[in-house]
């Protein structure tokens, strides 16, 4: 089930009045049925892969409870081993499976042996990256010692199902979601209202900046002829904020939906796009899932060495194609240098003088910028050849060609001006609340502030989404 | 600037839930009357009364035996030249942007409320068998009608989603109207209008330019002709609902000019007509070259008043009974 969907509109509701009248009964009840929603949610796409969700959640329940009852290193060191065998292998065999065979025989072949291996039609089932780390957290706290194991078999299930953050993140750790099963979840109004303000901007950033910007974005990239640099340089553009309003808004919707519900899951993005170097950058993006995957500690050397592989781990995790590895390379490389030489520029960030600071911090944040959007090229990309056509016709002279003749005869100017002006908004937006945790949260006075604001974005979300055939949300296909 | 704390809660302001459910009351009510104001003055929706009022109104003509569907082909020459009379034999349910979906979404209204009919014109134009006419601008007009025979099979996602499209702010297709019309005002451009009320102002244009625009028009609105599957489907759906109540259908394809015509292949004509009259239509009536005065057309793909009085006549000498 889609969060922008007309579904997910009577759904909701339905869910949290069951789940409000439950509260009487108990507990135990609210998660039974927070497990069955979730389950509908999930089966709405396709019911065949809740066995697979079932079956692996049963697997890292089992575990948990056998890493409680048993003490011995080897008997542990095997659970946990299961765990993550099992986890990574379903994962592996459905998002990897075609990807190694072919790229198997791809590597065979040009060494001129002639490979035959059976590739099979396999479906990526929804979400199966996120609900499997998730779980993984599980298993590993419980293996560290970090938290016990729980007994209860529907808290945990539920847990790993919790439909608001099932499908596209984010990736909660255990040890703070699970404990949240089970004790009574306290209903505020005041959370109340900010997670509906919360969903709403989601739904902004999703079908205003997200959509309209894919709609540009996806004729670009899939323009059969030469489009010169500057279009290609829009279209690059446009493609990170779409990738970062569909998947922040995707979060807003999700930790908006579970404060309805008196659930508090981890912040996923914190502006990212004012960052002002790739460490901080890849501290505001995806949060749960970097945060994920930064865990080791080693000397610096080593350091640089983990980094590099955990962000081409990070890339892989997106998909099972090249351009993600480049991706994930790409990033590892513009956060390496960081390790050793510190932050360029950071006295004259740090200035007094208004003069030399602003500047100089328009210029690190746009430095950033540049470099993320030369990392989403490979990311958007089909294939790594293409990624290097669009950069080197970014780096041509027809970089200085006017694109509006071309957008023009292509339909797409009206697009780009609604885009262009829902992208200005939505940075607006951004700064005037980056230090807050939740979104639309504007100030003390909400009552002056908050409530206009929400009553504009819910007008402009109404009024300037995007109406063509409905668009998943990008993380989906992860 | 750092990441802010992501861990902690922060709860100071007092809140109740009755000024939260008071707060949401307000938006609530903002929100219908904000749609109550949409629906009675926007021209989508005045459109839409329109359509639907077109619809309702058979039920008026207690004489009717005819009924012809279609889109602006039909329905500009026939709407007002038919429909106007209460005691007429025909009448017409044909409405501009119509695909074959939404015909039989109305023919099955129409058959169910006018048991009189007998026979059903359907339009037969190749132009409804393309790629244009796979996503209509009357789509959730005709939502109206799958809501109310309880059938999802033609809307877009499911009937609960085609329920909320029929709230005025929801309905995307008054989105795309009002972004449409938001475009042409910031962009001073304007929009292409039929001359309105100078039934003769095609006929002032030279042959030259008149083939220039019916070349355009006929290029564009055949594209894909017989190549995508959907409409076939529908047009058998309607045949099973005339056969099921025993009503005759008449292929029809009014007087375009011969530039407009000329961009549909033969053979896919050809193959479209082979598909209606395999599938249950008694008869193709093509009238595409059977008007060559300027005068009797209101554009190059529509003929006007004066066209469609002779158009009609020429149908009733093929169907050997009275239209009017």
């Amino acid at each position: 089930m889609l969060f922008n969907s007309a579904d997910y509109a009577l759904f909701l509701p339905l869910v949290l009045l069951v789940y409000v009248l439950l509260r009487r009964v108990g507990l135990r009840a609210q998660n039974a049925w927070m497990l069955v929603a979730s389950y509908v949610f999930y089966g709405w796409w396709d019911w065949r892969f809740l066995g697979l969700l079932f079956g692996t959640t049963l697997n890292d329940y089992l575990v948990g409870l056998g890493l409680e009852r048993t003490e011995q290193p080897g008997r542990r060191r095997a659970l946990i081993l299961l765990s993550i065998g099992v986890n990574l292998g379903v994962l592996g065999f459905f998002k990897y499976y075609n990807f190694f065979i072919a790229s198997f025989i791809a590597a065979f072949a040009r060494m001129g042996v002639h490979l035959q291996a059976p590739t099979l039609k396999v479906i990526l089932p929804v979400g199966i990256s996120f609900y499997t780390f998730q779980a993984l957290t599980y298993t590993i706290a419980v293996y560290r010692r970090e938290m016990r194991a729980t007994r209860d078999p529907i808290g945990f299930f539920a847990y790993v199902a919790f439909f608001p953050q099932l499908v596209a993140g984010p990736i909660e750790r255990a040890r703070h979601l699970l404990p949240q099963f089970f004790v009574p979840r306290v209903m505020e109004p005041e959370a109340f209202a900010s997670g509906l303000r919360q969903m709403l901007w989601g739904f902004f950033c999703k079908l205003v900046v997200a959509d309209n910007c894919a709609t540009v974005v996806n004729s670009i990239f899939n323009h059969k002829g030469a489009l010169p640099g500057s279009i290609m340089l829009l279209g690059s553009v446009l493609f990170a904020f779409q990738i970062y309003a569909d998947f922040s808004g995707y979060s807003h919707i999700a930790l908006g939906t579970a404060r309805l519900f008196g659930f508090e899951l981890m912040q996923n993005f914190a502006t990212p796009y004012f960052s002002q170097s790739h460490p901080e950058f890849w501290r505001r993006w995806h949060i749960s899932l970097s945060t994920w995957f930064r865990d080791n500690r080693a000397s610096k050397s080593r350091q640089a060495f983990n980094l590099l592989v955990t962000f081409t781990l990070s890339g892989l995790w997106h998909g099972a194609n090249w351009t993600f590895i480049v991706w994930g390379v790409l990033n590892g490389l513009y956060v390496i240098p960081r390790v050793f030489i510190g932050e360029p520029l950071a006295r004259p960030a740090a200035s007094r003088n208004v003069f030399v600071r602003v500047p100089t911090i328009a210029l690190r944040i746009l430095v950033t910028f540049a470099l993320t959007v030369v990392a989403w090229i490979f990311f958007r990309s089909p294939t790594i050849a293409g990624a290097w056509r669009i950069l080197r016709e970014i780096a041509s002279p027809s970089l200085l060609a006017s694109p509006l003749a071309i957008l023009r005869s292509m339909g797409l100017l009206t697009t780009v001006a609604y885009a262009a002006v829902a992208i200005a908004f939505l940075l607006a937006m951004e700064w005037w609340q980056r230090d807050r945790k939740y979104a639309l949260e504007l100030g003390e006075r909400a009552a002056l502030i908050t409530w206009p604001a929400c009553a504009l974005v819910f007008v402009i979300t109404l009024l300037f989404r995007y109406t063509g055939a409905s668009l998943d949300f990008i993380y989906f296909q992860f | 600037m750092s990441a802010p704390d992501i861990t902690s809660v922060r709860m100071t302001r007092s809140f109740s839930w009755l000024r939260l459910f008071s707060q949401c009351l307000v938006a609530v009510l903002s929100f219908v009357a904000a749609n109550v104001y949409t629906y009675e003055t926007s021209g989508f929706f005045q459109r839409e009364q329109q359509y639907a009022q077109q619809v309702s109104t058979i039920a008026a003509h207690t004489n009717v035996r005819v009924v012809f569907a279609g889109d602006s082909h039909f329905g500009v020459p026939l709407n007002d030249y038919l429909n106007g009379n209460p005691a007429g034999l025909a009448y017409s349910i044909a409405y501009g942007g119509d695909s074959l979906r939404e015909c039989f979404a109305k023919v099955r209204r129409v058959l169910e409320t006018t048991p009189t009919i007998d026979t059903l014109i359907l339009t037969a134009d190749p132009h409804m068998f393309g790629r244009g006419r796979l996503e209509s601008s009357n789509r959730s007009f005709a939502d109206r009608y799958f809501i109310q025979a309880w059938d999802r099979s033609g809307v877009q996602h499911n009937l609960w989603s085609a329920m909320l499209q029929q709230v005025p702010l929801f309905n995307e297709d008054f989105l795309q109207y009002f972004r449409k019309d938001l475009g042409v005002l910031l962009t001073h451009s304007a929009q292409h209008a039929r001359a309105a009320g100078d039934p003769l102002a095609w006929s002032r244009l030279t042959e030259a330019e008149r083939m220039k625009l019916a070349v355009e028009t006929g290029q564009g609105d055949h594209d894909g002709v017989g190549a995508v599957e959907q409409p076939f489907v529908w047009y058998a759906r309607i045949l099973d609902l005339a056969r099921a109540r025993h009503v005759r259908v008449i292929g029809v394809r009014f007087p375009v000019h011969p530039g407009y015509s000329a961009q549909a292949p033969a053979a896919k004509v050809a193959g479209i007509d082979s598909f209606l009259l395999s599938h249950g239509v008694a008869q193709v009536i093509d009238l595409r070259d059977a008007l060559t005065d300027p005068k009797d057309f209101e554009d190059e793909d529509h003929v006007n008043e004066i066209g469609a009085a002779r158009v009609v006549t020429m149908l009733e000498q093929k169907l050997q009974r009275p239209l009017r």
